[in-house]
């Protein structure tokens, strides 16, 4: 698979823990990869229970300074935004790879839906509550769905009661925090870099994986989309 | 995945019920349950052992497929019914 153009929605939690790895594989296996890197939120002191940072700022520039001055082969951008349906079409294109590391449901539908208009992308969105969490992957090529969009069976996406950060203001944004365990934002990014490396490599082999940290289960699926 | 084969009814004075196995599955977890032939949806969702087994948190009422495709609580199960509750993805990250 081409690795062209690969995108990181979400730069907290999950994002922070996953740039990382993907930087140092695509840095050998495919140092042409240009990586951009959205989030329009900033990082503050009370981010660092969870998240990878070395300085306070956007969350995409200061994760993309830091990350440039490791793996120079790579040309990493960030864009201090978030998400929109209007800057959707500008920063996530044909032929991308796409991670969705946000923290709502508003914003997984918007990419998704984005992603369902293009000819060619591969999204992977990852998604953790307190001790679980899952994975999914959504693939297009030549126009078709290879697997379901992130709607599909999920009404919690295709009907979201959250809203895009884009449209809370920093009071809301600040409370929209519920408790998170570190542990779970690292198997969510572990599981994410996972499905990569199989989507790109062995092609779709699951298109849903849940884990659960208590009972260390885990499980993935390949759901067939149900015909009319 | 590991398929442990569970009665659900320990013991029957009226002499044993012919019994099916199905398939629950929810987030994480799958396994194989023995039910009696003729059980409905609603009544594997319903049972508390299943229930806890398999670790449904919500009232069950989410997305079902039933060997892939959506059922109706009413439908009786065939045996080796493979039943999904779709489990909703996790918010945060």
């Amino acid at each position: 698979m081409d690795l062209t153009h690969v995108v990181i929605v979400g730069i907290g939690g999950v994002g922070t823990h996953l740039s990382w790895p993907i930087c140092q594989y695509l840095a050998y296996k495919s140092p042409k990869t240009r990586l951009t890197l959205i989030d329009g939120d900033n990082f503050e002191p009370r981010n660092a229970e969870r998240q990878v940072f070395t300085e306070l700022g956007n969350k995409a520039e200061v994760t993309a300074t830091r990350l440039g001055s490791n793996f120079s082969e790579l040309t990493i951008e960030a864009k201090p935004h978030f998400l929109t349906e209007d800057n959707a079409f500008v920063f996530i294109r044909e032929g991308a790879l796409v991670f969705c590391c946000v923290d709502n449901h508003a914003s997984r539908k918007l990419l998704s839906d984005h992603c369902s208009t293009l000819r060619d992308v591969v999204l992977i969105s990852g998604g953790n509550d307190y001790d679980d969490g899952n994975v999914q992957v959504y693939v297009r090529c030549n126009g078709e769905d290879v697997t379901s969009p992130l709607t599909y069976l999920h009404d919690e996406i295709a009907r979201p009661q959250d809203r895009n950060p884009a449209e809370l203001s920093c009071e809301e944004r600040a409370a929209t925090g519920t408790p998170q365990l570190v542990f779970a934002n690292f198997t969510v990014a572990s599981a994410m870099a996972n499905a990569f490396w199989v989507v790109t490599e062995h092609g779709v082999v699951y298109n849903e994986l849940y884990f659960d940290l208590k009972s260390g289960a885990q499980r993935p699926v390949l759901r067939k989309k149900e015909q009319k | 995945m590991a398929a442990s084969i569970t009665p659900l009814h320990p013991g029957f004075p009226d002499g044993e019920p012919e019994l099916m196995s199905v398939t629950v599955s929810y987030g994480p977890n799958s396994q194989s349950f023995e039910i009696s032939l003729g059980s409905t949806l609603d009544s594997v969702l319903s049972n508390p052992y299943i229930r806890e087994i398999i670790g449904f948190r919500d009232d069950g009422k989410g997305t079902v497929r039933v060997d892939g495709f959506s059922a109706e609580r009413d439908w009786v199960l065939s045996p080796n019914a493979n039943i999904e509750v779709i489990k909703p993805s996790g918010e945060k990250a």
